[in-house]
């Protein structure tokens, strides 16, 4: 019953979270898809034409950067926002957990993450000649980055002092996941100081484990990426349950 | 009579700036009852309520809501009290309609519940043709009024209502008056009700504490509150242009206080000898005077008495 109540809750809190999209709609989709094309074609400009192995990693690049770009820099300001109106009251003092809210608040940032996705897909298509495979294993892979993620813009969003803050942290969050990290390289290219860095960064595994699902790999393949990303995201979902203050102190 | 809230000792400093927003409140509203909250901006008011629903840990005191302690078990007051903040910024991007079914469904409503009360809602509170408006593009008052029916679905056993009528124009404000008494009086719902309006108080209120610097100075009835601070009946005299004919202010002095104000002579005066006092105003005829009232002391007195602050009379 309790169980039941809990995803009826974060059900309707998603659809809620989502109507959001009905007013920003096409401005919101044009940023989720212009910041990992953006920095596709900034790439494929500056290195020329891809190999195959480069065009999969560009194309598992972008979606993890789709997934950053919404799931921590928007979803970051968007809370921290929300946090200096003390649009939490709202919430605060309605019977829902706030679990719920949290993954409502994941689940629509995960969703605006989908134009990007598709945008991806279909330039990597038209421009790099590759096909993607999209299964079970991608959708895991994407999901469980997106909670580690989102658990990292929650953060962002609900420590910060004043909305303003959040979107400053956000952007430098932003920087370091994307060009700090593995994302468009294989580990082992990066100086040893990042290859360290890369280690404890949750876009490492999630980089490689949607390379390999949209190249079609088995899930064995990146099972092991996988259980670090769920180990990750569970990790961070407990922290930011705990750091969401329904109360002040 | 079971309490709906019990403030013991209650107390709030916030640590940033010490300052100390809620001193030692000692607090009960009797379940059914239509309780206020009365005091100046910054008095503490919002302090307590948001102590009462959850949003703000006490620092000192004890405070239980519904037999629940606020403190150790606050998912339980959650699931007894209706709360109407101030802003509602969260939902902002929502239509009318969306914001008040929701509100129903996270409150345990079924869908079909949930629509049904959300359409009476609407109507009663005279916004069916916003429904489909988005919060953000709607007045002042009228997001109000989408607070209000946000807040009042799910038929709560306690609602909180901080400053619920600041915007509203006097017609739609005497409406909710209207709705909040009905809430009261059939489904036998408790209101904690925030207020700097001494008329929204005189016109709701069965029971009010008035809030001043934090602390408490005075709860109780309205009319136990005027009997403290005055308990003489007051005769208000409003003279016609051409003035009161001469020895008339002076004969009314033998049956009490008689002092002018804003154009008025006032007298206040005994049980007693108020019979005396209109006879005399008969006697003189009513030719001099265009109105004249009898009442007991007002709550604005009282307040100014008591609490010794600024009060909004809209």
């Amino acid at each position: 019953m309790a169980l039941r109540k809990f995803f009826l809750n974060t059900w309707i809190l998603f659809k809620m979270q989502v109507a959001l999209y009905r007013f920003l709609g096409l401005f919101t989709a044009i940023v989720a898809i212009l910041v990992p094309l953006g920095t596709l074609f900034l790439i494929l400009f500056t290195s020329g034409t891809a190999t195959e192995e480069h065009a999969y990693l560009l194309l598992a690049g972008n979606i993890v950067v789709s997934l950053v770009n919404t799931c921590i820099t928007s979803l970051g300001q968007y809370i921290g926002n929300m946090k200096e109106a003390r649009g939490f009251d709202f919430y605060a003092t309605l019977p829902v957990s706030k679990l719920s809210l949290v993954f409502a608040l994941m689940g629509s940032n995960i969703m605006l993450s989908l134009p990007g996705f598709i945008a991806v897909g279909i330039l990597g298509w038209l421009i790099l000649g590759i096909q993607i495979s999209i299964g079970p294993g991608f959708f895991l892979a994407v999901i469980l980055t997106a909670a580690t993620m989102a658990s990292i813009g929650t953060m962002i969003g609900v420590t910060s002092k004043t909305g303003q803050q959040a979107n400053h942290i956000s952007l430098v969050a932003m920087f370091v996941f994307i060009f700090l990290a593995p994302v468009y390289y294989q580990i082992e290219t990066l100086p040893l100081a990042l290859q360290w860095w890369g280690v404890i960064q949750p876009v490492t595994y999630g980089a490689n484990a949607i390379r390999a699902a949209i190249a079609g790999l088995p899930i064995s393949y990146y099972l092991v990426d996988l259980v670090i990303l769920l180990a990750m995201a569970t990790v961070s979902l407990a922290i930011v349950t705990r750091g969401i203050k329904w109360r002040e102190g | 009579m079971h309490l709906a809230i019990e403030a013991v000792g209650l107390g709030k400093t916030y640590k940033k700036n010490n300052v100390r927003a809620n001193v030692e409140i000692n607090l009960q509203v009797q379940q059914g009852e239509i309780f206020g909250l009365l005091g100046p901006n910054g008095a503490g008011k919002t302090t307590f309520v948001k102590q009462v629903v959850g949003l703000l840990k006490p620092s000192t005191g004890k405070l239980k809501v519904m037999g629940e302690d606020v403190i150790t078990n606050p998912d339980a007051v959650r699931n007894q009290l209706n709360y109407m903040s101030q802003n509602i910024f969260a939902v902002w991007h929502l239509k009318v309609r969306e914001v008040i079914e929701n509100s129903g469904r996270l409150r345990g409503l079924s869908a079909g519940e949930a629509k049904k009360q959300t359409q009476n809602l609407l109507e009663e509170l005279g916004i069916e043709q916003h429904g489909e408006k988005a919060i953000f593009h709607l007045s002042g008052g009228l997001r109000q009024l989408a607070g209000f029916g946000a807040a009042f679905i799910g038929k709560p056993r306690l609602l909180v209502l901080d400053e619920p009528t600041s915007s509203l124009d006097v017609a739609r404000r005497r409406k909710l008056w209207d709705k909040v008494r009905e809430l009261n009086q059939k489904e036998n719902v408790t209101v904690l009700l925030v207020t700097h309006s001494v008329v929204e108080a005189e016109h709701l209120l069965d029971r009010l504490a008035i809030i001043q610097d934090g602390k408490l100075r005075a709860q109780g009835s309205p009319g136990e509150l005027k009997q403290k601070v005055d308990n003489r009946l007051r005769l208000e005299i409003i003279p016609h242009n051409g003035g009161l004919p001469s020895g008339f202010t002076r004969d009314l002095g033998q049956f009490g206080e008689v002092f002018e104000a804003n154009n008025r002579i006032v007298v206040l005066t005994s049980r007693g000898t108020l019979q005396n006092a209109v006879g005399l105003v008969e006697q003189y005829g009513f030719d001099y005077i265009d109105d004249f009232r009898i009442g007991t002391t007002s709550l604005e007195d009282v307040y100014l008495k008591l609490g010794g602050g600024i009060l909004g009379t809209a």
